[in-house]
C-alpha cells in the first residue's frame, strides 16, 4: 500500500504483525529504500515524537497503552550499542495511519485483517530514505491486555508494541524462528529468537517484549554508536546452488561461545549476503530456504527467491573480527 | 624463600645421584635446540543453537559440539645453565591445530557436518629446566614453564591471547662433547602436560590440558 506523493518525494510503506498467518520474516532485514538509483536505508534521523490516540478499548485504556508504549520504547533504546530516542508528545484524536505528518499510536478496528495484530505503515523521503512519520495501529477486532503477567485468551499489548516499535524503528521482518502448519490454517510458532518474526506467540504469552540478539543487531546497525562499529563485525559471502547465486537464501550466523544469532539473507543474483553486527568470534554459518512463511511478507512481489535446495551447513567455521569483515565465505547449496 | 629450598633439593639429589652414573659429556653454558612439536588438543563441550518457546522454553534448532585437535608444528629451546644442574629457558613454538564444530540434530534435517578452521597457535614460556645425573650420553631432566599464547585465525583477522603452562621432563642425548658453532651437539626429547586457557573463544570453556611432545636438535652457542 503506498500514498505517493510526489512534490515530497514521499512513499508509504506498510508492515504488519500477524497471528497465526505466514507474513515477513527475515533474520534480519532493516527496511530501506531507492533513491537516486542506489539503496538508502529507512531510518529516523532525529528524535521521535509520538502520540498516543485518546481511545480506550476492552480491556485497556489510553493511559495503560501510552506506558506500555514508553515500557516498549524504552526496550529498544536501551540497547547500548544503538543510539536513538523517543517522546511521548501527548493524547491525540487523530486517527494512526494517516498520512498527516504526525506519528500516531492507538487502537483501530479492522475485521478485514482478521489475522493482523498490528500495522506500522511509514511516510519516508525517498530521495533520501529518513522516516517522516510512522503510525501504528493494533487491531482491537482482538482481545488486549496490559497485566504485568499477560492474561489468557487475550494478546499482550507490550509484545505487540515491541515488533511495532521494532517497523517504527526501521527494522524489517526476521526469519529466526520455525512454525508448523495449523489443521485450521496458519501457523503456530514453535519458538524463535526475534522480537520481529512476524508470527505472534497465542494470546496470553508475554514472551515478545524482551529483544533478542538479532533484534538488537539490526538496530544497532541501523543507529550505530561509534563503539559499536568498532566492537563488532561482519561476515560476507555467497550462496550458490549449481554454482550460481541465489536470491533469497536465509543465512544463519551461531556464535559458538555465546550462542548467540544472527541471520541475514542473500540479496542479489550473485548470493550475496552480509550480516552486521557480530560479536568478533567463531560462527557456524546454516543456510535454509524461506519456507516457514510467505515469501511476500520479505520481499517485493517480482523477486525471483529460491526455494528448492536443502538445508545445509557451511563446511568451515567462520572468522568475524572487531571492527571489519572475516574472509568472505562460499556456501554451495544442493538441490531439495 | 620456598622455592629456593625446593631447588637446593632436588639440585643436591641430583648431585648424590651422579656419583654413581658415569660422568655426563660437558654441558655447555648455553645450548639452543630446534625441532618438531605435536600439542594436544581436546574437547571443549557443547552448545545449542536455540530459539525461544511460547513459554520461555527452549527449542533446539541444532547442536553443537567444540573441540581443538592435536597441532603440528615447530618448537625451540633456548637454555641458559645458572647452576651445575639448573638452567633457565625461553622457549617457543608455532602449531597449527584445528577448531571444530560438530553440528547434529537440526531441526529440518540438515545433514550434519564437523565445520572447521585451521588456526596458528604460537606459544612463548618461560621456565626452569632441572638436569638429573647422567647416564653415559643421556641425561634426564625436568621442566616447568607458563607463558603466553596467541591464536590467529586462517584468514589472519582475528587474533586473541591466553595463558600456557607446561610441566614435563624428557631426556638429552649428546653425541659430541664439542660443536662448532650451530653445529648438532644433540637430541633433545621432551614430553609434557599443557594446560592452556584463553585465545580464541570457541566455547564457554576454554581450558584444556593435553600432553605434548617435541624432538629437536641441540645446538651449541
Amino acid at each position: 500500500m503506498s500514498v505517493p506523493q510526489p512534490a515530497r518525494a514521499i512513499a508509504r510503506l506498510i508492515a504488519a504483525m500477524v497471528v497465526a498467518a505466514p507474513v515477513m520474516t527475515s533474520a534480519y532485514l532493516t527496511l530501506g529504500t531507492s533513491a537516486n538509483g542506489r539503496s538508502v536505508p529507512t531510518r529516523w534521523t532525529s528524535a521521535i515524537k509520538y502520540f498516543v490516540t485518546n481511545r480506550s478499548v476492552d480491556g485497556v485504556t489510553a493511559a495503560q497503552l501510552q506506558a506500555v508504549v514508553t515500557q516498549s520504547f524504552g526496550t529498544w533504546t536501551a540497547v547500548p550499542t544503538a543510539t536513538m530516542s523517543a517522546t511521548f508528545t501527548g493524547f491525540t484524536n487523530a486517527e494512526p495511519v494517516r498520512d498527516d505528518g504526525v506519528t500516531v499510536i492507538g487502537f483501530q478496528s479492522h475485521p478485514e485483517l482478521e489475522r493482523t495484530l498490528g500495522v506500522t505503515t511509514f511516510t519516508l523521503d525517498r530521495t533520501t530514505g529518513a522516516l517522516v512519520e510512522a503510525d501504528i495501529f493494533l487491531n482491537s477486532l482482538f482481545d488486549w491486555s496490559t497485566a504485568v503477567n499477560g492474561e489468557t485468551n487475550r494478546f499482550d499489548v507490550q509484545s505487540v508494541i515491541t515488533h511495532e516499535l521494532g517497523h517504527l524503528l526501521g527494522l524489517g521482518h526476521s526469519l529466526l524462528g520455525e512454525t508448523e502448519i495449523r489443521p485450521t490454517g496458519g501457523r503456530r510458532v514453535l519458538g524463535k529468537s526475534s522480537v520481529m518474526f512476524p508470527i505472534a506467540y497465542a494470546v496470553g504469552t508475554t514472551q515478545d517484549r524482551v529483544l533478542f540478539d538479532d533484534d538488537k543487531a539490526a538496530l544497532s546497525v541501523t543507529y550505530p554508536t561509534p563503539q559499536f562499529l568498532q566492537n563488532t563485525g561482519s561476515v560476507s559471502g555467497r550462496v550458490t546452488l549449481d554454482g550460481v547465486g541465489i536470491f533469497g537464501a536465509h543465512v544463519v550466523a551461531f556464535n559458538t561461545k555465546t550462542q548467540e544469532l544472527v541471520g541475514g539473507f542473500s540479496l542479489n543474483a550473485k548470493g550475496e549476503f552480509t550480516i552486521d553486527g557480530l560479536t568478533p568470534g567463531i560462527y557456524v554459518l546454516r543456510v535454509e530456504p524461506l519456507d516457514d512463511a510467505d515469501v511476500s511478507s520479505f520481499f517485493e512481489g517480482d523477486a525471483k527467491v529460491e526455494l528448492g535446495f536443502k538445508t545445509t551447513f557451511h563446511s568451515k567455521l567462520v572468522t568475524v573480527p572487531s571492527g571489519g569483515f572475516g574472509e568472505s565465505v562460499e556456501i554451495p547449496v544442493t538441490r531439495k | 624463600m620456598k622455592s629456593l629450598v625446593a631447588v637446593s633439593v632436588v639440585a643436591g639429589l641430583a648431585v648424590g645421584t651422579s656419583a654413581l652414573a658415569q660422568t655426563p659429556p660437558a654441558q655447555p653454558r648455553v645450548l639452543i635446540d630446534v625441532g618438531g612439536t605435536m600439542l594436544g588438543g581436546g574437547s571443549l563441550g557443547s552448545s545449542d543453537a536455540t530459539y525461544t518457546t511460547s513459554t520461555g522454553g527452549s527449542f533446539t534448532l541444532f547442536s553443537t559440539s567444540q573441540s581443538w585437535s592435536a597441532g603440528h608444528g615447530i618448537i625451540g629451546h633456548l637454555e641458559v645453565r645458572v647452576a651445575p644442574r639448573v638452567a633457565v629457558e625461553l622457549s617457543g613454538d608455532w602449531t597449527r591445530p584445528e577448531i571444530r564444530s560438530k553440528i547434529t540434530s537440526d531441526f529440518e534435517g540438515a545433514a550434519g557436518t564437523t565445520a572447521t578452521q585451521r588456526l596458528s597457535q604460537f606459544r612463548a614460556n618461560a621456565g626452569v629446566v632441572v638436569s638429573f645425573a647422567s647416564h653415559g650420553r643421556w641425561t634426564p631432566f625436568a621442566r616447568g614453564a607458563v607463558g603466553w599464547l596467541r591464536h590467529l585465525s586462517s584468514d589472519n583477522t582475528l587474533y586473541q591471547d591466553g595463558v600456557t603452562a607446561d610441566l614435563g621432563g624428557g631426556l638429552r642425548y649428546a653425541w659430541r662433547e664439542k660443536a662448532g658453532h650451530v653445529k648438532p651437539y644433540g637430541l633433545r626429547a621432551d614430553i609434557w602436560l599443557n594446560a592452556r586457557s584463553g585465545g580464541l573463544d570457541l566455547a564457554q570453556k576454554s581450558r584444556i590440558i593435553a600432553p605434548g611432545v617435541s624432538v629437536s636438535f641441540i645446538l651449541k652457542l
